[in-house]
C-alpha cells in the first residue's frame, strides 16, 4: 500500500493539472477593453468629421448648434453598445468635427489599463512622465465640489488630453479631449 | 482687578498676532517677510545686504536670479524689471527643512500628501515639479521641486502656465 500511495498522488495531480487546463481552454483570457489614447477611444477618434461619423455609428447625427454657429453640440450615441457623449464643434454641421469624447463604461482603458473604476492616486501614477492638471471641479460656476474632481493627462505633442473625472478618489467617468483648459 | 484684565487681553492679542505670522511661513505671497513683488530697496533691507545687477538696467535682459542669505538661509530669489526702480522680486525659492507651507507641506513631504493636502486646489504636477496654484488667483503659486516623489525645495513665484492669462 505504502508503495502505491505515490502513484496514486502522481495520478491525482495529473487529473487536477488536466482539469485546470481544461477550463482555462474553456474561457481564454478575454479582450474585451477598448482602447482609450489621446487620440480618441477605440475607433471613435478625434477630429473625425460628421460624415464620417455617422458611418462608423450607423446613424444620422443632428447637429443644431453647429448648424447654426451657436457653440457645438454634445450628443449622446451608443457605439459598441457602450454610451458615450461626443462633443462636435464647427461653424456649420458639415465642416464639424469631434472634439470631445466621453464614456462610463469600465471596458474603455487606457494602455495603462486605467478606466473607470481605477483609483486618483494610481491615475497620476501611471502618467509620471507627462504634465498633469488635478483640481476639484466645478458644481455650479464659481462654487467648486467638495467630492468630485479631475486629473488631466496633457499630450506632450498636441494641445489635447485625457480627462479622468473621479467622485470620492475613484474614477467614474474617462474623457479625451482636443483642447485642454483648465478652467 | 482692571490692570489684571487689561495686561490678559495684550497678552492674548500678542500671543494671536504672533500665531498669525509663523516664521519660516512659505505662503501664495511669498516666504516669510520676502513677499512677492516687494522692491529692490525692501528686499536689500531685508537680506542686509546690496544687490548688483549685471542685466537689469545695463542689457536687453530683465530678469536676474541670485543666491542670497535671509536669516541665515540659502535662499534663490528671482528679481524681474526694467531697471533699478522698478525691480520687483519675482520669485523665491529654498532647499532649507525650516520653510513650510501653513499646512506643513516642506522639503521631505511626499507626493501623495501633497495631493491630498491641498484638494481644494489646482496641483499641475510634472515629473520635476508640483505647482500649487491658488484656484480664485490662478496667477500665484507655490512650487514644490521633486525628487523620487518626495519634495526637495519649496518656493513661491507667479504661475508660469497662466502668465499670459488675464
Amino acid at each position: 500500500m505504502k508503495k502505491k500511495t505515490p502513484l496514486l498522488l502522481g495520478l491525482f495531480a495529473c487529473i487536477l493539472f488536466s482539469c485546470g487546463n481544461k477550463k482555462e481552454k474553456d474561457n481564454p483570457p478575454q479582450n474585451n477593453d477598448y482602447l482609450v489614447s489621446m487620440t480618441g477611444i477605440d475607433s471613435l477618434k478625434l477630429e473625425m468629421t460628421k460624415a464620417q461619423l455617422e458611418k462608423l455609428l450607423n446613424t444620422k447625427l443632428s447637429l443644431p448648434g453647429c448648424a447654426t454657429d451657436s457653440g457645438g453640440d454634445t450628443i449622446n450615441v451608443k457605439y459598441k453598445n457602450m454610451d458615450m457623449t461626443l462633443f462636435m464643434y464647427g461653424s456649420d454641421d458639415s465642416t464639424a468635427t469631434l472634439r470631445s469624447i466621453q464614456t462610463t463604461n469600465a471596458s474603455c482603458k487606457t494602455a495603462a489599463g486605467i478606466g473607470v473604476g481605477a483609483d486618483k492616486m494610481n491615475v497620476i501614477d501611471s502618467y509620471a512622465d507627462y504634465g498633469k492638471y488635478v483640481a476639484p471641479e466645478l458644481d455650479i460656476y464659481p462654487v467648486r465640489s467638495t467630492t468630485k474632481s479631475a486629473v488631466a493627462v496633457r499630450d506632450t505633442v498636441n494641445t489635447g488630453a485625457m480627462v479622468f473625472h473621479i467622485i470620492n478618489k475613484k474614477v467614474v467617468s474617462v474623457e479625451v479631449i482636443s483642447y485642454y483648459e483648465f478652467e | 482687578m482692571k490692570k489684571m484684565i487689561l495686561f490678559t487681553c495684550f497678552s492674548a492679542l500678542v500671543f494671536f498676532a504672533t500665531a498669525q505670522k509663523p516664521d519660516h511661513l512659505v505662503s501664495f505671497e511669498g516666504i516669510d517677510e520676502l513677499q512677492i513683488g516687494i522692491g529692490k530697496a525692501e528686499i536689500e533691507k531685508l537680506l542686509t545686504t546690496r544687490i548688483l545687477f549685471k542685466h537689469i538696467g545695463i542689457d536687453e535682459q530683465y530678469t536676474e536670479t541670485f543666491k542670497v542669505k535671509y536669516k541665515g538661509t540659502d535662499m534663490e530669489i528671482d528679481l524681474m524689471g526694467s531697471d533699478q526702480k522698478t525691480t520687483r522680486l519675482d520669485g523665491i525659492r529654498t532647499t532649507s527643512p525650516l520653510f513650510k507651507t501653513a499646512e506643513g507641506i516642506g522639503i521631505g513631504t511626499d507626493q501623495e500628501t501633497i495631493i491630498n493636502t491641498y484638494e481644494k486646489h489646482l496641483l499641475i504636477i510634472t515629473k520635476e515639479y508640483i505647482t500649487l496654484v491658488d484656484i480664485d488667483n490662478i496667477h500665484s503659486s507655490i512650487v514644490f521641486r521633486m525628487q523620487n516623489k518626495k519634495v526637495v525645495g519649496i518656493g513661491t513665484e507667479p504661475t508660469a502656465a497662466f502668465r499670459d492669462r488675464e
